[in-house]
């Protein structure tokens, strides 16, 4: 079974965000990898990004700990993507989704940087 | 007396809350200015989005703003939940309530000049009223 270690997943994360990575696009193994993780799971996915974008109102965003990071890493893409395309439901709720990029990753202080930046861009 | 289609925050959660205990959830009232008016969770996930407008009249169907219903409709394909609309008919103190995802006729229309569609009131579900009509028990009911 493929897991993904801590230098690995920061790596994927960098991938996605900045060349919007693809199965097909993705160069390296491990990115492969990340797509087709035995963890990936769809419904964990959208529950992850509901839960960042609507979880600070609810109280619910410590929930996003018990998804899978790989989940959380593919609801940060999406939040991601969405918020660069500018478009509805996304540009009606932009300051929810930027906060819960950040909330996905509250538990790894170290890539926060990473996001901060990455929010920078799409502010 | 209130405005047709103004709903003021109390009133908001009311509403909110009448459909939570319907529903066998808990609400949450979004702030002023939110793109919807609630949203209905479990402890662990969001499932519902959803938007309230009052009717100051009964009518044999419910007109349902273009503009709101799609950005629900939008919302809930993209984050996987229901989006419900939901009507306060001031004069019979009832709530109706629809699923957008669900099948239902409709005629278009527009209402002030904003475009939607009117949706008979058979295709609405009503939420039962919160608590109970009887007199709570006093003491002078005690012997």
């Amino acid at each position: 079974m493929f897991t993904m270690n801590e230098a690995e997943f920061s790596r994927s994360i960098g991938e996605i965000l900045t060349k919007r990575l693809t199965k097909e696009k993705a160069t390296e193994q491990y990115a492969r990898d990340t797509f087709d993780h035995p963890n990936k799971n769809e419904a964990d996915i959208y529950r992850a990004v509901r839960l960042a974008v609507f979880g600070k109102l609810a109280g619910l965003q410590h929930q996003l700990y018990n998804i899978h990071e790989v989940n959380r890493l593919f609801a940060y893409w999406i939040i991601y993507t969405g918020l660069k395309s500018k478009q509805s439901p996304w540009s009606d709720l932009k300051q929810n989704a930027l906060d819960g990029m950040s909330a996905l990753f509250a538990d790894r202080p170290e890539v926060q940087a990473g996001i901060n930046q990455a929010k920078e861009g799409l502010r | 007396m209130s405005k047709q289609n103004v709903v003021d925050a109390q009133f908001e959660e009311f509403i909110a809350m009448k459909c939570a205990t319907f529903a066998n959830l808990k609400y949450v009232v979004t702030p002023d200015n939110t793109r919807y008016d609630f949203w209905l969770q479990t402890d662990k996930d969001i499932l519902v989005l959803a938007e309230i407008k009052t009717r100051a009249k009964l009518f044999p169907d419910w007109f349902i703003e273009k503009d709101k219903s799609e950005w629900l409709l939008e919302a809930c394909k993209l984050f996987r939940c229901a989006p419900w609309y939901v009507i306060h008919c001031e004069p019979n103190k009832t709530t109706y309530q629809i699923n957008l995802n669900h099948e239902f006729k409709y005629r278009t229309g527009d209402m002030y000049g904003e475009p939607g569609i009117f949706v008979l009131r058979e295709y609405w579900r009503i939420i039962p009223k919160l608590g109970s009509s009887d007199a709570p028990m006093s003491p002078l009911d005690w012997k």
